[in-house]
């Protein structure tokens, strides 16, 4: 329940380290492969994931040094798959709520900045976003890790922390099991140079 | 001698087969935890409201809808419900369940062969949990080579934190390696985890999203010291398992049994490994070596159980198993298990078995057939 920001705010997240990774190349990237996966702790130990691969996004450098993008990321909530399907269900019209709409049926990571990546980096670093989830707008950090691959494309790969509370979401549980309420996000991503800075909806 | 004693080993392990509840294929579904479907950390029992609900929502063929409105907590509604939800809400925070497996057995063996028409358990089981506490009990029938016995198998009284930390004493089955539903199994039955080998100890446990450490230790079996048998002696084992992923999972484990006055000191020590490559298969593989004192070494055991959800509440699984003698791995026997598990409806489980049992020194095959109803109510 808590994977759709997580998802999106990786997604971003990766698509950041990316644009940072080529600084000295195009300014524009768009992705064209990103898997989310939200790894859901158990109240009861174990924990389960939720996937997608609906990651859609085009983010364009704006300052090369610390590296800031313009753009989104976006994730579609309502492709989320944990494997059950009354899971699938509870996550996403009882926790994610993605029936409401915009801002609940997409989880968005913008304003991504790599305060330690500078011009051609290539390698691990800090990142910071805005994850707009459940209608809600939090700042989340995390680590990514971008490499360069040929045709100028970038992977990134890059995790979060997720906070239900921090977004209004609901604690889930049901019949005495639950999700603890940090989730974390882990996502992996190419972009390609190209495409405008914005979210292709 | 030796083949006529490897002969009846073979016996009387088929004639009380009766898989216990737990299931270890649901790793496919991401459950790496026996506790979040049942009340025991150990596996099996009685079913967890969320276990009764899973039967319905992820085991059966054709389910019908959910009477109740589930909630956060609270017990198992409609037809996934204590005799298909017939008293409703009426026991509250108290869960019952009935275990009923009548079932017919077919042994062939050189010179002979065993049928017979037998109802292998009749179970009734009870579980409150609130304010941290989980109370568990069972009563219920099995029969045995010396005849019918009824008896309290399990009972036990837990305690668990908010942060994992948690305390168990009473009568259960030791925790160790992967319980695999069929008691007979290479890596439960000879490694003494089988349908009588509860002991009456105390567990401490430590549980997070990806670790389980569970370790006990026991002045013996339960039946042991009820009974006093001669096997009484002091019982410690201990489990960790680390969910690489939620569809991966490794266990270490460690049991050892002192001397008693009729047995050797003895134990055994194994790791075993379970995944899942997609949400329909799970492949468990469990290798242990056993030991006991005086003998001329080490006897090995490896078991590997692959299910396969072939549709909607039909499980086709592959199980070889292995088993050698002490100190003589030329030994030992070689057991090829097929299963097909068809749950048309929640809580019907009908299941076929075929167990082809050969003796790695002796060459005597045993076959093995199982047809029973297994019905949870």
């Amino acid at each position: 329940m808590r994977i759709k920001s997580a998802l999106a705010a990786a997604a971003v997240a990766s698509v950041l380290a990316v644009a940072s990774a080529q600084a000295e190349g195009p300014s524009a990237w768009r992705v064209t492969r990103g898997d989310v996966r939200v790894i859901c702790p158990l109240t009861v130990g174990g924990s389960f994931d939720a996937r997608t691969s609906a990651v859609r996004g085009t983010l364009t450098l704006t300052t090369p040094s610390p590296a800031a993008l313009a753009g989104e990321l976006a994730v579609d909530l309502k492709t989320l798959d944990t494997g059950i399907g009354l899971r699938d269900e509870h996550m996403r019209e009882q926790y994610l709520e993605t029936g409401k709409g915009e801002g609940f049926d997409t989880a968005v990571l913008s304003e991504i900045r790599l305060p330690e990546a500078g011009p051609g980096f290539s390698g691990r670093t800090r990142f910071t976003g805005t994850l707009l989830l459940h209608g809600t707008r939090h700042p989340v950090s995390g680590q990514a890790e971008i490499r360069r691959e040929a045709g100028g494309a970038v992977r990134v790969d890059a995790s979060f922390p997720v906070v239900l509370a921090d977004y209004g979401i609901a604690t889930p549980r049901y019949l005495g099991v639950g999700v603890k309420d940090e989730v974390q996000v882990r996502t992996s991503m190419t972009a390609s140079p190209g495409g405008v800075a914005a979210v292709d909806r | 001698m030796r083949a006529r004693a490897a002969l009846l080993t073979l016996l009387g392990a088929a004639a009380v087969v009766s898989p216990a509840a737990a299931e270890p294929i649901f790793l496919a579904r991401q459950y790496a935890r026996c506790t979040t479907c049942h009340y025991s950390p150990t596996g099996g029992g009685l079913l967890t409201p969320y276990g009764r609900s899973l039967t319905r929502e992820e085991l059966s063929t054709m389910r019908g809808k959910s009477h109740g409105q589930a909630g956060a907590t609270g017990p198992a509604q409609g037809e996934e419900g204590f005799l298909f939800g017939a008293l409703g809400d009426t026991l509250g925070p108290v869960s019952v369940g009935i275990d009923l497996r009548p079932g017919h057995l077919d042994v062939r063996f050189p010179g002979g062969d065993d049928k017979r028409d037998l109802l292998m358990n009749a179970d009734i089981a009870a579980a409150y949990q609130g304010h941290r506490w989980t109370v568990y009990g069972e009563l219920g029938r099995q029969p045995f080579a010396t005849g019918t016995r009824v008896d309290s198998w399990e009972h036990w009284l837990q305690y668990q934190t908010a942060g994992g930390l948690g305390i168990r004493a009473g009568r259960f089955l030791p925790a160790y390696g992967i319980r695999f539903a069929d008691h007979t199994a290479f890596n439960r039955r000879p490694l003494g985890l089988d349908t009588l080998d509860q002991v009456y100890g105390l567990e401490l446990s430590s549980s997070t999203d990806r670790h389980l450490l569970q370790v006990m230790a026991s002045p013996g079996r339960a039946d042991s010291i009820v009974h006093d048998d001669g096997r009484k002696a002091f019982n410690a084992s201990g489990r960790f398992q680390y969910d690489v992923s939620p569809r991966t999972v490794l266990v270490a484990s460690g049991l050892y049994r002192d001397k008693s006055d009729l047995e050797p000191s003895g134990g055994s020590g194994g790791l075993a490994l379970g995944f899942a490559l997609f949400r329909r298969l799970t492949i468990w593989t469990q290798g242990d070596v056993q030991f006991e004192k005086g003998s001329a070494g080490a006897a090995y055991v490896l078991v590997n159980e692959t299910s396969f959800e072939a549709f909607r509440g039909v499980w086709l699984k592959v199980s070889p198993q292995w088993i050698t003698d002490f100190g003589d791995t030329s030994g030992g026997t070689f057991r090829l298990a097929l299963e097909a598990n068809l749950l048309p409806r929640t809580h019907w489980n009908l299941d076929l078995s075929h167990y082809h049992d050969r003796g790695r020194s002796n060459g005597i095959v045993v076959k093995t057939t199982l047809l029973q109803l297994h019905l949870y109510l």
